[in-house]
């Protein structure tokens, strides 16, 4: 029994609006309840305080692919933080960069034509590629936009300012602690040819596509005479799409395709990286 | 893409299957539980894109310590303990917390400007939304955690003590001073407990 002149315990009384008293306890707090004043006024604020989160309407949103799960499991374990991320940031736009520059190098003439075709091209990429790096790394499609913009800013000033100074070669782009693991021809879903090059940088493994065919020759070329390539195979890519990148850093695996056409993406994330 | 949930297997037999190494049954776990795992770390965090992560962070995690699981509690009871301990480090970790959601008092003073009937039939879900946002995510997280997982996911306080591997009593008196200190800042807009009947 529960004294008329002492008040029940907010716990208590929280307990109570949940059931979660066993049931003598139940009828003495409801019993008290009903006669004190102030018990009841503190019943109904936490009430209050019960329906308003109720009422939040609940966060839905389209369960990620499996694939960039996956993706990750198969990497094998890691004690690695998640804030880690945020520490490799300047990494990963180091890293967006160069696949940056690699595109502008092989693929200009995909790009739309504008009266600065530069500027044209690398702002395209950078809205391009950005868009699909945070499309993986952020499906939400509401914040896509401005998540990109948020990450590319460094990489396009930077694409800028070497595309307005000079054309260089893809290698002399590379810096030297980026070793080429392997070189493939790989074969999209529509049959066209595309290079695979992986590369190992500080930042963790990079792999890029390119599909013109005379990029393949340069760059096979180049790379032959210049670096020392670890492996080759040749692999199907179940990919609709002309280009893609792919690449995976400490600050999390990305793939990127590098159209306009976000369709390939699952495939890509599925499929492509080991 | 859309992802249907097939219930064909029972817990217990994906469990089985995914402590052999065997991803695809692992991936029905995930499906079945992203929902649930996802809508509690917005909650938490108030941030939907670092939720997310978390989220995913913590389905890395269940399925490297999978072997770990003794099966006492069910797998969405084991799943929710990552989830929220993931939610809470990245809480403590991250210089945005103080962003919760877009709440503000600005915010909720310019929208109670624009609606000067504060009656209940004038203030629609939409309205209050931001204001019980605000209020929640006023509470410390530790405290806001217990409301998520009561109010939201309707645990009970056992489920939610072995989650939070706390004491029954501490589960009850941060829930309590949760609900409280939700409802004393709804009382000073002037909102009380019938607002929220009709919707």
């Amino acid at each position: 029994m529960i004294p008329n002149e002492e008040h029940i315990e907010e716990s208590r009384l929280s307990a109570y609006l949940d059931s979660e008293l066993a049931p003598l306890e139940m009828r003495q707090v409801a019993t008290h309840v009903a006669a004190c004043k102030n018990c009841n006024e503190r019943l109904s604020e936490l009430l209050t305080g019960q329906a308003a989160v109720r009422s939040l309407p609940p966060s839905e949103m389209e369960v990620p692919p499996w694939g960039a799960l996956k993706m990750r499991i198969d990497r094998g374990p890691t004690s690695r933080p998640s804030s880690t991320r945020k520490r490799f940031i300047p990494v990963a736009a180091s890293v967006m960069l160069l696949s940056l520059l690699w595109v502008v190098y092989f693929s200009p003439t995909d790009l739309p034509e504008s009266n600065n075709p530069n500027l044209n091209n690398v702002e395209t990429i950078a809205l391009d590629l950005g868009l699909y790096l945070q499309d993986l790394d952020h499906p939400s499609t509401e914040s896509r936009f401005e998540k990109a913009y948020q990450v590319i800013p460094a990489a396009y000033e930077s694409a800028l300012r070497f595309v307005g100074i000079e054309e260089k070669s893809p290698l002399e782009l590379v810096p030297s602690q980026f070793e080429v693991l392997e070189v493939s021809i790989v074969e999209y879903r529509d049959s066209s040819p595309a290079a695979r090059i992986v590369y190992l940088g500080p930042s963790g493994r990079i792999v890029i596509f390119c599909q013109r065919q005379d990029a393949i020759t340069s760059f096979s070329g180049f790379v032959a005479d210049k670096v020392k390539v670890r492996d080759t195979s040749c692999t199907s890519v179940y990919c609709s799409q002309y280009r893609a990148l792919s690449f995976e850093t400490q600050a999390g695996a990305f793939t990127v395709v590098g159209s306009r056409i976000g369709s390939a993406l699952d495939d890509l994330v599925n499929i492509i990286l080991p | 893409m859309e992802r249907k949930k097939s219930h064909t297997y029972s817990e217990r037999a994906l469990i089985d299957r995914a402590k052999r190494n065997d991803q695809a049954a692992f991936e029905e776990l995930y499906i079945r539980n992203w929902d649930r795992m996802y809508r509690t770390a917005v909650r938490i965090i108030g941030n939907e894109h670092d939720a997310e992560e978390v989220v995913q962070n913590s389905f890395l995690r269940a399925f490297e310590s999978l072997h770990r699981f003794d099966e006492k509690s069910s797998f969405t009871t084991w799943c929710f303990r990552i989830t929220t301990n993931q939610c809470l480090d990245h809480i403590r970790k991250s210089e945005r917390r103080r962003q919760y959601f877009e709440s503000s008092t600005e915010n909720i003073d310019q929208m109670l400007a624009e609606n000067s009937d504060l009656s209940e039939q004038a203030l629609l879900r939409k309205d209050l939304l931001p204001i019980v946002e605000y209020a929640l995510g006023n509470l410390s997280p530790k405290i806001r955690t217990v409301v998520i997982l009561k109010d939201q996911e309707e645990l009970s306080y056992g489920e939610i003590s072995s989650i939070l591997n706390c004491p029954y009593g501490t589960i009850a008196s941060r829930l309590a001073r949760g609900r409280s200190e939700i409802a004393a800042q709804l009382t000073s807009y002037g909102i009380t407990a019938s607002y929220f009947q009709n919707l």
